[in-house]
């Protein structure tokens, strides 16, 4: 059945049940994992017709949607870590604003576009190859369980450097604010140079780096990302003018309620479970950004603006 | 493309090569040109699935017709991709053309046309080639015109453009006149503003405007509040945004808390 909407700001008409269909998917993502999903939509949106800079601008306020929806949930469940949301958004706001201007310098020097697309592709393997080959040996019960040292790794001694060390309750670790910080910052910095919500990032940051538990990261990364798409929605609403209402409402109708079907799903799934499918999803990204670039393109040319 | 911007359709149709009155008859006064459109207003609204219009009219026997349709001329600036290191492709730069049409539909038959006199203004009757000769400077590269022939080929896929021939048509009436029309679909994606449709008329190696009749599209009701909202009161309208989707994404998360309760 053919039922198209006109989308006022895209200045395009789609079908309804193509965006509804897409919001569904993402929205289970993130529910799921604690993704945004910005880095599967915005290609998605591309290829039905929507323009770059309108398809990364509504994504952004239909995470808005699905991020809510999947916090409340993990909100409900006791899942979401909201001292460290907090100082990890703080961090991301600082790393962002920074990110944006390297990639306005790389820009001047030409250098942009090569340097987003690799830092994408060894991103995406390098997190992705990890997950999945750490989680396989925990499907298979082969985790080796570490081994006691007499001389710690340079991390651990790092993290018994820093100062004025808290409780994380809800993750059950002991760690100083300046590392969440810093991570935060990390990520900023490298979801601005991705063109990202950087959920795909900072979920195994919290995993590997913060030591949290699988369950507390997925409700904690959706809280995170939650305010940085509602900063940039706005900031894009009113540089760009760019979000289009009508497409991320009908988007977002999908992506609620495969958040909440996402949500459900990650309580019931075991933590390497969860992981091994997240590492499939991004190793699955990066076969195609990797095969895009090595294949010759459709067009020679393409419309500018928008993620990569 | 900003509602009001200039833009000129040339919906073009048919080249119909027509026969000369008999012999020994008084020679009649040329027939007068005209065309119509329909509709001639196109209203976009929130299910705006693009429209169909068609094109007729009558132009004097003995000319080949061209009916263009052209939208608003403007630069386009392009991201260009090539290899780096031989290997990998990716954006290499960006290319730019000047007084590139919006939107270009041609229907006609002028292969046989004398080319030589067409003045530039009517140069996109002539389909493709008028097209790149309005845009590519004299003495543009191959690697530009490749590069000019893959963004047309874009536009072709967007439905934004589209070049197709006409059968000739027969003449008719006295003073006989050739009667033509032509069908074109203009995609949803037409961009609010003016257009024109135009009949061009080819004879004796120079080129004439034969007649020429005005579209508009405009954005009505809710797609015109939400455009308009967007483009002048962005932060009202980002803020909106956000409220919307929390309250949406809250109020799905209640509805589903709710329903997970043990009755």
């Amino acid at each position: 059945m053919e039922l198209s909407i006109y989308l006022p700001v895209a200045g395009n008409a789609v079908n309804v049940f193509v965006l509804l269909g897409l919001g569904g998917m993402v929205g289970l993502l993130s529910g799921l994992f604690g993704v945004g999903g910005g880095f599967l939509m915005t290609p998605l949106l591309i290829m039905i017709g929507v323009p770059p800079v309108v398809a990364a601008a509504s994504d952004s306020n239909q995470i808005v949607a699905a991020s809510t929806s999947g916090t409340y949930a993990h909100a409900r469940a006791g899942s979401v870590d909201f001292k460290m949301g907090f100082l990890l958004f703080g961090g991301g706001i600082v790393g962002g604003t920074g990110g944006v201007y390297l990639i306005k310098f790389l820009r001047e020097l030409g250098e942009a576009d090569f340097f987003i697309n690799v830092t994408y592709v060894l991103m995406l393997g390098s997190i992705g190859s990890y997950m999945f080959v750490e989680s396989l040996e925990g499907l298979r019960g082969r985790r080796t369980a570490p081994v006691a040292s007499s001389r710690p790794s340079v991390y651990a001694r790092l993290l018994g450097a820093l100062p004025w060390k808290t409780e994380f309750q809800r993750s059950g670790v002991t760690l100083s604010p300046v590392l969440p910080l810093l991570l935060g910052a990390l990520v900023g910095v490298l979801a601005a140079v991705m063109g990202v919500g950087g959920g795909f990032i900072m979920v195994p940051v919290m995993v590997y780096l913060l030591r949290m538990p699988m369950h507390v990261v997925v409700g904690t990364s959706l809280f995170q990302v939650l305010f940085t798409c509602i900063h940039v929605t706005i900031m894009q609403s009113a540089v760009n003018h760019a979000v289009d209402v009508v497409l991320a409402l009908l988007l977002l109708a999908g992506s609620v309620i495969g958040a909440q079907v996402g949500a459900r799903m990650s309580r019931r799934l075991h933590a390497d479970q969860l992981k091994i499918l997240l590492a499939a999803v991004v190793l699955l990204v990066m076969v195609k950004m990797l095969l895009g670039l090595l294949l010759r393109p459709a067009s020679l040319v393409a419309y500018g603006g928008g993620h990569v | 493309m900003r509602a009001g911007a200039r833009a000129a359709i040339a919906c073009a149709a048919a080249a119909a090569l027509l026969r000369p009155a008999g012999a020994g008859e008084p020679e009649a006064p040329p027939a007068r040109a005209w065309i119509r459109v329909e509709p001639s207003t196109i209203d976009i609204g929130m299910f705006h699935r693009g429209t169909t219009v068609r094109v007729e009219g009558a132009a004097p026997a003995g000319s080949r017709v061209a009916l263009v349709c052209v939208g608003g001329q403007g630069k386009v600036e392009l991201k260009r991709k090539g290899k780096v290191w031989n290997v990998l492709w990716m954006n290499v730069g960006t290319v730019a053309f000047e007084r590139v049409p919006t939107v270009v539909h041609v229907a006609a038959d002028v292969d046989g046309a004398d080319r030589r006199g067409v003045p530039p203004e009517l140069r996109l009757g002539l389909g493709y080639d008028g097209v790149e000769a309005q845009v590519l400077p004299v003495g543009a590269d191959d690697a530009t015109r490749l590069l000019f022939q893959e963004f047309v080929r874009l536009k072709v896929a967007e439905r934004l453009y589209s070049f197709e021939k006409l059968r000739p048509a027969s003449a008719t009436g006295s003073p006989p006149s050739s009667h033509v029309s032509a069908e074109f679909s203009l995609p949803p994606g037409i961009p609010p503003g003016e257009y024109e449709v135009r009949m061009i008329g080819f004879r004796d190696g120079t080129a004439e405007l034969l007649a020429t009749e005005k579209i508009t599209a405009r954005r009505v009701g809710l797609a015109l509040l939400v455009a308009t909202m967007a483009q002048r009161s962005g932060i009202l309208y980002g803020i909106l945004s956000v409220v919307l989707a929390t309250g949406a994404g809250f109020l799905t998360g209640v509805v589903f808390s709710a329903s997970r309760k043990p009755h």
